[in-house]
């Protein structure tokens, strides 16, 4: 399936049963499930959103318990991601864009790519890294210490990942929390 | 003179590309760069090395032991073990009882000094290590074409009739007599003639060690074999190892010289126990968190038979045959001659009583067990060297000793007048009525000698980053450019010589490590 084929972009999916399980999963079953994840493969995020959820004590009752994040390709083959809030109406509820589905607030960019070994930011090898870093935000947009690694949770399939976010504090890599995604709707949005 | 190719210490200056460096403190700084180091050059590092060289890219092979050819090798046994053993054959596994165990440590590594067993891994323990170890594409089929690459460089094959000696023909005869299992063993060779020096190095060259296999294959596609090199730590850039750096050991004893190999791979293949310490030395941490852990070594015993008859049991072969009856009990046997100096260190005498039984060494036949472990140790870097504990399980001495109680009885239906057992404490048998006793004496752990020369499993392969240290492959979990082919990647032990499986491991390895380097199969 192209971007070009594809149809308005549409909410009726809800999460996945397994989704919602996995959410429930203490922090030491995560790290399990990162630790032997494996790299997704960027080539079938691009050009699809993901609704996503934290899984941390402080993220059920805050604003960003949900969200969405999208993937696409700049004119250069360079990957990148953006975020988008979500309405805050529980797991069970669909995924709706802020302030529309049909015209979504982007923020939070980042570059999406293989980790580097020789880099600071080399926490999983085997996983793509979202480096906010590097995703051109505003000078003072705090989003720019995250550095998320994402995981495959079945190895072969890009429906079901499993992200860990870190926030760079200097030289200091600080893990903060796990997050979820599943495939939500494709996309043909570009960065301008 | 070493064959072209073969680098000794005097002759790094001359290396081609080599940089020569001042050092800050005095002394020299030798560099180099290639596609890929591979550090040890025995059953792994020979493998990877022939087969990448062979596939167009640049390698170096650092040795931490001396060249020595086939005219160097005779029946000096003291010379051999300075020579060809690390730590002159005499390493120990640290519990109760200890398990002293030998290592190679010249150009060829244990395939020098091993006894020639050229098995493949037994089926049950490849499905085994596919079914609970998430090992890819590991099935007997799959792992065909490689064991047959490996036993086409390597001439395995059957002992002509000739070159087997009398303890064999002995250990075969008794076994049969009870209807034990028993077949010819397929070794690494071309026409033995039997000299029985395969531990000391074959001066014949006829065992196909690497020395005389993949190693000139290595060194005719370009490999450079470095001799007299300890390598000390792994270079990296955080996750990215980078190289190698260590020191030029200078075997006349004067100045040591340090040394620098910048490479896009390393591959470590220094063996089980030298492969963790510089794993955990160069500061390696994997998920696992397993280096060093899983250690499984084939605990091993003997026991010395008198015959009335001239034996002669340095006439013939090492091994010819293997006692295969209770394989799936976790044992095996064979007849296995080592010299009167090796024998008397083992027996349990001095003095009058010795040298008597010493007098005898042309009558006698010695007999080992091999047992497949059900427990692991582990190998820990302690100030930079390995240290190795292994406590052997409760259910392990009892098939210890279930396995020698078989093996007098086999001795004794071949004809033996007595058999000095390897516990201590315990009276020489002297007659099937006394191996019964023996089943019923409960021997303590500390009275039993064992022994080992197959050490396994300290950097597990596997699916499970969390489970395992290097992935199906051979790579390190979570580090690049970092692989490793030696024993240490068998999950579990495999209850057979290892030779064969550590080539063939070492030989998907390099293929892996091919296609990674986007050489062409063509090119191949």
């Amino acid at each position: 399936m192209t971007v070009q084929q594809l149809s308005a972009p549409t909410n009726d999916a809800r999460a996945s049963e397994r989704y919602l399980q996995l959410g429930e999963s203490s922090k030491a079953e995560l790290e399990a499930i990162f630790r032997r994840g494996t790299q997704p493969d960027f080539a079938a995020l691009s050009g699809w959103e993901y609704r996503g959820r934290n899984v941390a004590w402080w993220a059920k009752r805050s604003p960003i318990l949900k969200f969405i994040k999208g993937f696409y390709t700049d004119g250069q083959g360079q990957g990148w991601g953006y975020n988008i809030p979500v309405k805050q109406n529980g797991l069970d509820a669909p995924w709706i864009c802020k302030p529309s589905d049909e015209d979504p607030k982007r923020f939070g960019f980042y570059t999406v790519g293989p980790v580097d070994p020789a880099s600071r930011d080399n926490v999983h090898l085997a996983s793509l890294l979202l480096d906010y870093g590097r995703g051109k935000n505003p000078m003072f947009d705090a989003s720019k210490v995250l550095r998320d690694y994402l995981v495959r949770i079945d190895p072969d399939s890009d429906d079901l990942l499993l992200g860990k976010a870190y926030l760079a504090l200097g030289p200091k890599r600080v893990a903060s929390n796990f997050f979820l995604l599943e495939r939500h709707r494709p996309t043909a949005w570009v960065r301008g | 003179m070493s064959p072209r190719g073969i680098y000794s210490r005097a002759d790094w200056p001359q290396i081609p590309d080599v940089r020569v460096r001042p050092r800050r403190f005095g002394g020299e700084l030798y560099e180099l760069s290639c596609d890929v180091v591979v550090v040890g050059s025995g059953s792994g590092g020979a493998v990877v090395a022939a087969e990448l060289a062979e596939g167009g890219l640049d390698v170096v092979v650092l040795e931490e032991g001396g060249y020595y050819a086939t005219e160097d090798f005779n029946a000096d046994v003291t010379q051999a073990l300075g020579r060809l053993y690390r730590d002159g054959g005499a390493q120990m596994a640290l519990g109760t009882p200890p398990v002293t165990f030998a290592e190679g440590r010249c150009v060829g590594g244990s395939t020098v000094i091993n006894g020639g067993m050229t098995w493949r891994t037994p089926e049950h323990v490849i499905r085994r290590w596919a079914d609970d170890h998430g090992v890819a594409h590991c099935s007997p089929d799959e792992l065909l074409p490689h064991f047959e690459r490996v036993e086409g460089y390597l001439s395995a094959g059957y002992q002509d009739p000739e070159s087997i000696g009398r303890d064999n023909t002995l250990l075969k005869e008794g076994a049969e007599a009870l209807g034990y299992d028993t077949i010819p063993n397929i070794r690494n060779q071309l026409h033995c003639p039997g000299s029985n020096n395969c531990a000391f190095g074959c001066p014949t060259g006829a065992k196909q060690s690497t020395l005389l296999t993949y190693l000139p294959r290595a060194l005719h596609y370009g490999a450079r074999i470095l001799t007299h090199c300890r390598v000390d730590n792994l270079l990296r850039k955080r996750k990215q190892v980078t190289g190698v750096e260590g020191s030029l050991a200078d075997p006349a004893g004067g100045k040591t010289r340090r040394f620098k190999v910048h490479a896009r791979e390393v591959v470590i293949s220094c063996g089980a126990v030298q492969t963790p310490n510089l794993l955990l030395r160069s500061g390696l941490r994997t998920p696992s968190g397993r280096i060093g852990r899983g250690l499984t070594l084939h605990p091993n015993t003997k026991v010395v038979a008198v015959f009335d008859e001239d034996v002669e049991g340095w006439k013939g072969v090492h091994q010819a045959y293997q006692v295969r009856e209770f394989e799936e009990d976790g044992f095996l046997m064979a007849a296995v001659n080592v010299p009167p100096s090796i024998v008397a260190m083992t027996l349990p005498y001095y003095g009058r009583k010795m040298v008597e039984l010493l007098d005898q060494y042309k009558q006698t036949v010695v007999g080992g067990v091999l047992i497949e472990d059900t427990t692991s140790g582990r190998v820990r870097s302690v100030a930079g060297l390995p240290v190795t504990t292994y406590q052997i399980t409760a259910e392990d001495r009892e098939r210890i000793v279930r396995g020698t109680a078989i093996l007098c009885d086999v001795l004794f239906a071949a004809g033996a007048k007595r058999i000095v057992l390897p516990f201590e404490g315990v009276p020489d048998l002297y007659s099937k009525a006394d191996v019964q006793r023996l089943r019923e004496t409960t021997i303590p752990g500390s009275a039993m000698e064992v022994v080992t020369v197959h050490i396994m499993g300290t950097a597990a392969m596997g699916g499970d980053p969390t489970r395992h240290v290097c992935d199906s492959y051979g790579r390190v979990y979570d580090f690049a450019g970092l692989s490793v082919a030696d024993a240490s990647l068998f999950p579990t032990p495999i209850g057979v010589n290892p030779m064969e499986t550590i080539m063939t491991l070492a030989t998907r390895c390099a293929t892996h490590l091919l296609d990674r380097f986007a050489v062409p199969a063509g090119a191949r």
